[in-house]
């Protein structure tokens, strides 16, 4: 029963994450058919199909569509990953990198950057503009995470009340410190700040996707390598330790890797809420909590909605661009209020 | 066999336990008894690792615990604490099958899934499996963690004797339940495994323990057979509250009572 639903879940996935990049790189104000685009890549490995197709659509597809795509597969995948393990050692799957604050720090950590580092490495551009933007949000993330874990473990126990109401006071503290920078950035630094707290994958360039690739890959592979950990974790720290798991070890590669994660996503693309609370929590709904399951289809989910939330945002009003943290939060936050009104009826909030 | 030796434990400048010490031999079932704040779970979180003494020594099969690896422990010793959280829906099947985390490594073994399903069928709640565990009354609930503690220590390549440690097993458990629990801990006792529990019901403790250990404000005060480690005046003492145990041949155990003296008028 339970194999079944899962294999039907992944081959349905799998088709879908297909079907979203197809569709995703084909549309837009240049149309390119998916044979077009078959034929586009193939031409790129050195071999030819018998589609026509123009230089145009050759260069948009390789230039503009497909570093985007990545973009947000890659995002997605991580942001995922991450919100299921996340949720794996908060042990409450109200946990969410967006509410419990850790993409404000991170954001936070890329408004001071821009703003305090125009002044100190003005001549950084490119990879290096991008590496320093990523080191500097995983450091925000990684803080943030720290902190919040900390306070919310009471004796062994995540008390998910102060999860949630830590959450709140990070983010109202990155929200005051990024209305105080947004206050004082010329227009420049202004647009940019906009971009970092709506999120957008309108910048995606090759660069940004093998800057990003390490990020991504290193968590994905990872994380799921932790599962029984992060299983036996869901019955609380001594009983994980008393089933022979190294919890300590384990948590800190789960913060690491989460902070990453968030960390490099907020540094190429924003902040793009909810991702991380809605996509483990469907996946946990169709094929259970096994983190076994749940990590690697978080991901592969995380892939398909980000992919289709992006085509969404830049095709809804063509040709202006909605900010794709608008449509996942539009997406998200009645979610959240679904699954609030949900587990009032079991109480497994408390 | 796990000995504890001279073990005080401190919180603030309250004393827990003073120089306590015990040790449960392979085939004995030990029952700890004794009232409320006792020190009754702090000794068993101690000889778990999950506190560490200042002053004292644990060690199990005469190897100090800290020199024990984490997951060789887990191995041939499993906890039933008094309370367990769980607040992800695993299914009980899955719960069950974290109890045999520690013997395989990536994938259960056809013999962990044969452990899951006799664990389930013992202890009553095979039609449960595919359940949420979330969705359970607090009793199945307590069954499932029995499940899993048993399926944990039901078998283990490298280690003969096997270690068993509760915390009040027949938490929220009918009764019909909790004799399953202490009929199936006293089997498993008596294939040469150590079982330590706490446990509030001396009744129970009479017909099931091997031998008790006595606790009264953190020290020891009866140790040995069931018979002769509790008389009236023990028990009353510990209890702070008069007790007697009675012997009658009417039944194959005796029977601890509180003696009730209604000599106490409400308001005045």
């Amino acid at each position: 029963m339970r194999s079944l639903s899962l294999n039907i879940f992944t081959t349905v996935i799998a088709v879908l994450l297909l079907l979203a990049f197809l569709l995703s790189v084909g549309m837009g104000a240049v149309e390119i058919s998916p044979l077009q685009t078959l034929a586009i890549l193939a031409k790129k490995l050195g071999l030819t199909l018998a589609v026509d197709f123009d230089a145009q659509q050759e260069s948009v597809l390789w230039h503009i569509r497909l570093p985007r795509v990545l973009v947000a597969l890659l995002i997605g995948a991580s942001l995922g990953v991450a919100g299921a393990s996340m949720q794996g050692l908060f042990r409450n799957a109200l946990a969410d990198p967006g509410l419990i604050g850790v993409s404000s720090g991170a954001s936070l950590a890329a408004v001071c950057t821009i703003v305090g580092g125009s002044k100190l490495l003005p001549g950084l551009a490119g990879a290096a503009r991008l590496y320093t933007l990523s080191l500097t949000t995983f450091i925000g993330a990684l803080i943030t995470m720290l902190i919040v874990y900390r306070l919310a473990n009471i004796r062994g126990r995540i008390v998910i009340s102060t999860l949630l109401l830590v959450g709140i006071a990070v983010n109202a503290l990155a929200g005051a410190l990024t209305g105080f920078f947004t206050y004082n950035a010329n227009d420049a630094q202004l647009r940019s700040i906009v971009f970092w707290t709506l999120g957008s994958l309108g910048g995606a360039t090759w660069t940004n996707v093998t800057g990003f690739l390490p990020f991504t890959l290193l968590p994905v592979f990872i994380l799921p390598r932790l599962s029984k950990p992060l299983n036996a974790l869901a019955l609380g720290e001594n009983t994980a330790m008393q089933l022979g798991m190294n919890t300590e070890q384990a948590k800190r590669i789960i913060v690491v890797l989460t902070a990453l994660c968030v960390g490099a996503s907020v540094a190429v693309a924003g902040v793009i809420g909810f991702v991380g609370l809605v996509i483990p929590h469907i996946v946990r709904m169709i094929v259970g909590p096994d983190h076994r399951y749940l990590l690697p289809l978080s991901a592969l989910t995380g892939a398909v909605l980000l992919i289709s939330a992006d085509l969404l945002c830049r095709t809804a009003f063509a040709p202006s661009e909605v900010p794709i943290g608008i449509i996942t939060a539009l997406v998200g936050a009645p979610f959240f209020l679904y699954i609030l009104i949900k587990d009032r009826k079991t109480a497994k909030l408390a | 066999m796990i000995r504890l030796t001279d073990i005080s434990y401190h919180i603030g400048n309250r004393t827990i336990l003073d120089r306590v010490s015990f040790s449960a031999h392979p085939g004995t079932f030990l029952a700890i008894l004794g009232a409320n704040g006792a020190g009754k779970s702090t000794l068993l979180k101690i000889a778990r690792g999950e506190l560490h003494p200042p002053q004292g020594k644990v060690s199990i099969e005469g190897r100090p615990l800290r020199e024990w690896k984490q997951r060789d422990l887990a191995q041939c010793t499993a906890v039933l604490q008094q309370q367990t959280i769980l607040t992800l829906p695993f299914p009980v099947h899955e719960v069950v099958m974290m109890g045999r985390y520690p013997h395989f490594k990536n994938i259960p073994t056809p013999l962990d899934h044969t452990i899951v399903k006799s664990a389930l069928r013992k202890a009553g709640i095979e039609h449960l499996a595919e359940r949420n565990y979330l969705e359970l009354s607090g009793g199945e609930q307590q069954r499932v963690h029995l499940a899993r503690v048993f399926a944990q220590v039901w078998f283990a390549e490298k280690y003969q004797t096997r270690y068993l440690l509760m915390d009040e097993p027949g938490n929220n458990l009918d009764i019909s339940h909790q004799h399953n629990v202490l009929d199936m801990a006293k089997a498993f006792a008596a294939e040469g495994n150590c079982v330590v529990a706490i446990l509030h019901d001396l009744n129970l403790a009479l017909q099931y323990a091997d031998k008790i250990l006595l606790l009264h404000k953190g020290r020891v005060l009866a140790e040995g057979a069931p018979e002769t480690a509790l008389n009236d005046e023990n028990l009353s003492q510990a209890f702070d509250f008069p007790m007697t145990i009675h012997y009658s041949d009417a039944f194959e155990y005796p029977v601890i009572l509180p003696v009730v003296q209604r000599q106490q008028t409400f308001a005045t």
